[in-house]
This record gives structure tokens, sequence and C-alpha cells, in this order.
């Protein structure tokens, strides 16, 4: 190989490699949103919050249609008969002994659903790639996976976290960590992801994390899906608002 | 001829100069009663409230909670409350008790389609028990009391106004609970509640105490105890000392007197000794003008001086002279002020004084109301009166020794 022959490789090679590199944050983010996103799903879960106060633990039934629908019953004694309805983006919750279905919309947002957990860390969905301009920012293992790391910024001010850095395995395109901030740079949540299981066609599932709210000191909040049926047959009026009666 | 017998005939001598005088002291005297009693209603307006809407005379607690008060931890409550009740209740110096459970909410308006929500605080209460711890008689307005184990529930007629609900409207709170998750209850308005407090009528609704425990998950437990006291028994801080000793519970209590609970309810204290030197000070500045009017009679009664002195009277017959002319006119001046200021006091008393209501729409967390009432008591009236004789005499005794040291060579100069 002559000098002339050898450099045009190196060019070619390099400018594939960089623009593989560039393509890759979003290819990845794409991949995992893919493989987390169900055309149907039902799932029975708990939720435990664990605090200054001691522990609190929750049961809950979910069903859920694409990245956006979704709806959460609450089977716990305290809390039993709860619903938490999404649907056309809106928010709304469920309460037996109340006779109004109370949107949720803004700063209520903010409040916290479960423990750690607030309503609009439920909000998001997916598509994440319309929200946020992704960049690689380099690689890391996590708990003994290899993982891209990737800088998400929001490009609109309809997310609830405006910066985000997870990580995802390279191999199975499973995020293993994340973590939220705030314009202002700080950190506000980390997410660690527990257990990710194999279901139904081989697609991985993760079904167990713990969400660590920053500015709750002490506290961490633990998501575990007990049960999971995937594509179940739903009733096509299961997402509205008068399935919540 | 007795001296006092001829302050008096002076006094009668020269009536615009007397009245002049008089008025000064029935003025500053008048202020004097108002102002105090003013002040005590202002005080004793704040105890008041702060007794029966906010921190009891005492309260018992769960010691967490007031740790942990921001974070609103509904599940640090007070178990088996029955038992602590019939132990305080027992105090010689308990007047009445709530046991109450306050429940900060949010109820949306505006349909589902709005993101509108109005912050209120809902308080469970046990209304049998409540009557004699809440003036109802006063406040209820509207209506009745809700019944127990019902979702009905008394509202503050303003907050009424904001949630644009009337009688046997119907309003969804949405509140943390005692399980540390959230609820939500639908009540029904069967009774509006006017409060002294206007940022509290803003906010406040009352419901049965048995359905906040339901709808708080809250089984048998109450947030706190409050406790009503007579002062002239036994006072708050001993009452609270004594309970602190003999109140057991499953879980840790604190039972503390309205002025650990509250930081201004301590203050009040101070502000008592504060309103009493701006009262003094007030007196003083008032009993310029009686000097002044002393030091201008003795310099238009030169030639009397004069006279008298020629005619054997001595320097200290001269100051008694002078000291009981003013000291006459101060007594008639502070009787007719004071009475004048009871007067006008007790009418303000039935009928309040609402100038300050926009004013005082903030006070809130110091319990002071919108409508002050002025309160006549000792200090107001019989104090005000010692206060006017000690002033005024003091204010006469130097222009009167001033007169006496004139000899009466220097008197007939001025003849």
């Amino acid at each position: 190989m002559n000098f002339k022959r050898f450099l045009i490789l190196v060019i070619t090679l390099t400018a594939i490699a960089v623009n593989a590199f560039s393509q890759t944050a979003e290819e990845v983010i794409r991949k995992m949103d893919e493989l987390q996103t169900f055309d149907t799903m039902y799932s029975e879960g708990t939720m435990i919050t664990e605090d200054r106060f001691g522990e609190k633990r929750s049961t809950y039934k979910a069903w859920s249609r694409g990245s956006q629908d979704f709806l959460i019953e609450f089977t716990n004694v305290e809390e039993r008969g709860q619903k938490i309805l999404r649907v056309d983006d809106e928010l709304y919750l469920f309460y037996p002994d109340a006779e109004d279905i109370i949107p949720m919309h803004g700063a209520a947002l903010k409040q916290s659903m479960f423990g750690d957990i607030s309503y609009e860390d439920i909000t998001e969905g997916r598509n994440t790639l319309d929200k946020y301009d992704v960049e690689m920012i380099g690689s890391e293992i996590v708990d003994g996976k290899d993982c891209w790391v990737i800088e998400m910024i929001a490009t609109s001010r309809d997310v609830p976290y405006p910066k985000q850095i997870v990580k995802v395995g390279k191999e199975d395109y499973v995020l293993r960590e994340a973590e939220y901030y705030a314009r202002s740079g700080r950190l506000l949540k980390i997410v660690d992801v527990i257990k990710v299981e194999t279901f139904g066609d081989g697609r991985l599932m993760i079904t167990e994390m713990v969400m660590a709210d920053q500015l709750r000191r002490g506290s961490s909040t633990r998501m575990r899906i007990d049960t999971l049926e995937i594509d179940p047959r739903l009733n096509d009026d299961l997402f509205s608002l008068r399935s919540l009666y | 001829m007795k001296i006092y017998k001829i302050a008096l005939r002076n006094i009668a001598r020269n009536k615009r100069r007397s009245l002049l005088s008089g008025t000064a002291i029935a003025i500053a005297g008048f202020a004097i009663v108002f102002l105090f009693a003013f002040l005590a209603g202002m005080t004793n307006d704040m105890e008041q409230n702060l007794w029966t809407y906010m921190t009891g005379a005492v309260r018992v607690r769960h010691s967490d909670f007031d740790k942990y008060e921001r974070l609103n931890p509904m599940h640090l409550a007070v178990p088996d409350f029955e038992s602590l009740l019939d132990i305080i209740e027992a105090d010689p110096a308990v007047t009445a008790t709530s046991p109450r459970i306050n429940f900060p909410g949010r109820v949306p308006i505006g349909g589902i389609g709005s993101d509108e929500k109005v912050n209120v605080m809902g308080m469970g209460v046990d209304f049998d028990r409540e009557a004699s711890y809440q003036d109802y008689g006063r406040t209820l307005v509207e209506g009745r009391l809700p019944e127990a184990g019902t979702r009905e529930a008394v509202v503050g007629r303003a907050l009424a106004e904001k949630l644009g609900i009337g009688m046997g409207g119907k309003f969804t709170v949405l509140s943390q609970s005692g399980s540390r998750g959230s609820n939500a209850f639908t009540f029904t308005v069967v009774g509006m509640i006017s409060l002294p407090m206007t940022g509290l009528e803003k906010v406040m609704f009352q419901v049965p105490l048995d359905t906040a425990q339901r709808f708080l998950w809250l089984p048998e437990q109450v947030q706190e105890i409050l406790i009503k006291v007579d002062k002239k028994v036994d006072s708050p801080k001993a009452v609270a000392a004594r309970l602190g000793e003999i109140l057991s519970s499953d879980v840790p209590l604190n039972v503390w007197d309205y002025k650990e609970v509250n930081g201004m309810a301590a203050m009040i204290d101070l502000a008592v000794k504060i309103y009493d030197i701006i009262g003094i000070i007030f007196f003083l500045l008032a009993s310029t003008v009686i000097v002044n009017t002393t030091i201008m009679v003795i310099f238009e009664r030169m030639k009397e001086i004069g006279t008298l002195g020629a005619m054997g009277m001595t320097g200290r017959q001269l100051v008694k002279l002078f000291f009981l002319e003013s000291l006459f006119i101060s007594i008639v001046g502070a009787l007719v002020g004071i009475a004048i200021g009871i007067g006008v006091t007790a009418y303000f008393g039935v009928v309040g004084i609402d100038a300050f209501a926009k004013a005082m729409e903030g006070m809130d967390s110091m319990g002071i109301g919108a409508i002050l009432y002025p309160v006549l008591n000792f200090k107001s009236t019989v104090m005000v009166f010692v206060y006017s004789l000690v002033v005024t005499g003091l204010a006469t005794w130097w222009p009167s020794r001033r007169a006496a040291k004139i000899t009466p060579v220097e008197a007939l100069r001025h003849v």
C-alpha cells in the first residue's frame, strides 16, 4: 500500500468513525426506546419508599398502550381503587371517595406521586429524540456492563428535566443508570436499574429500578414489576375517563 | 385661710386657664385609656385566636410531628387520644379540649380542563365537643354544623366565595394521608363560618373528626389535642409542665404551652411591656402641656406671688399652693378624660374597629383578627388615673418650686 492510498483509507475510516459515533447516540436512544415500548402491556408491581420515616409499600396493577397511554390502579389496602390515567398527554387522578376526577397540569406534576417519584416522572413517555438533543460523551462500566454515556439536552420546556445523562448497555441497549439535572445544573434524581429480565420474544425488560430524589435526603423509591404480560388484548375504552369510574 | 381653699379659689378665679390645663389632661387621659384598651383588646384577641385555632393554651402532639412539620408528616399522629383526654380533662385548670386533625389540601376548580387549584386547610373536629371550644354561636353565620360520620363540611365564607360554592354545594379536596399516600374526598357544604382572622377564613373548612380519620387513613388517631385553661387557676406553662409529666402514649409526645409553640405568642409579653412604655411616653408628652401651662401661670402671677410672699407666705406654702392647684385640675381633667375614654372604648368594645381590617390580613400567624375589640381593664382605667396624677404632680413640682424661690423684691419688680 502506497502512502497516498494509506492516507485515503485513514481519512475515510476517520470520517466513517466520526459519523458512526455521532449517529450512535441517536441510534442508541432510539433502540432503547423501541425495546421498552410495547403495543400493549399489563403488569403488576410493587413500589417501596424508604426514607427517614421508614418504609412505605404500595402495590399496583398497570395497563399501557404504546409509549403514551397508561392506567395504574393501586391495590394495597390504604390506596385501593385509586387510579392514575394518562391519555392524550394529560394526567388524571381518580379517588374512590371523590366525585370529581382531578386533572394534573403544570406545577402540580412536580408533586410526589409516590416517594421519590413525581407525577412528571411518569408522564414523559418515550419518543425521547423528539424532545432531546443527544450527544455521546463517553463510555463507562456500570455494574459490570459496558455502557455508552449519553448526554441529553432538552429542546423544549415540556420535559421534566432539562438535562439527563443516561448510561445504556452497549450489548443490549438497556438503560442501566440515569441522572436527571435541573436547568441550573443541579443533580435532581438518580435512577439505578437493578434487574433486567427477558420476556416473550426474547426482549429485555427492566423489572426493578431504584429512583433517589437528591433533594429528599436519605430517601429512595424502589419499583419492581412482579408480573408482566406483553401484548395482552385490552378494551378500547380502558384508557378513557369513563373507565375510571 | 387653708391653702387648699386658696388653691380652689384660684382655679375658679381664672376659669379659662384652668379649663385649658384640665382639657390637656383630659385629652391625654382619654387617649391613654383608649390606647391601652385597644392594645389590651389586640393582645386578648391574639391570645384567644391562637388558643382557639392554632396552638391552644397547651398543645399535645407527636413530638416528631413538630420536628418534621414542614414535611407535613400526617402519619405522625397521636393514637388512643380518648384516654389522654380523660387525663387532661381531670386537670382543674383545663376548661376545654379539642382533639383535631389539620390537613392542608388542594381543591381543583374550573372543571376537568382546568389546572386551577385552591389551597385549603381542613380541620377534622368532634363537633359535639368542639362547640364548647370554638364559639360557633358567633362564627357560624349560616346553616348548621356537620353531623358525625357524614361528608358534610362547614366552610369559611371567604373560602366558599373563592371556590364559587354556596350552601349545599360540593367540593373535592386532595390531601396527603396518614398512610403517606394521597387521598381525595368530596364534601357537601352545610354551614358557613366567619372567622376573626380573614386569612384563615379564606382557607379553612371543618369536617367531622371521624370522617377526617377515614379520609386521611388515621383510624382512632388525632394530629393534636388543643387545651384551653383558666389562667386564674393556673398558667398554661404550669399546666403544660404538669400534663407533660403524667401523659404517656405509645408515641413520644410534646406537651407545649402556646408560647413555646408559637414564637409570636411569646412576643405578646414583650409587646405588652412595649405598649406600656409607649403609653408612658405618650403621657409624658401630654405632661409637657401641663408644665408649660403651669410655668405660664407662674409668670403671669408674679405680682400675686410677690404680694403673698410680702404678706408672709413661706416658700413651702407657695409650692403647696401651686401644687394643689395643678393637682385639683389634674384630678378633674383625668376623671373627665377617663370617663370619656371608658364611654368610647365601651362603644367600640361592642361594635369593634374594622378600620385596620386590610392591614391585619397578613397578621394571621400572630393570631390578630381583622376586627379589633378594645377591652377595658384595671390598667386602662384605674392605673391611667393614677398615672395622670403622678405625672401631672411631677410636672407641676418643678415650676412650683421655681415660684417659691422668687423673692418679694424680685416679684414686685414685675408690678
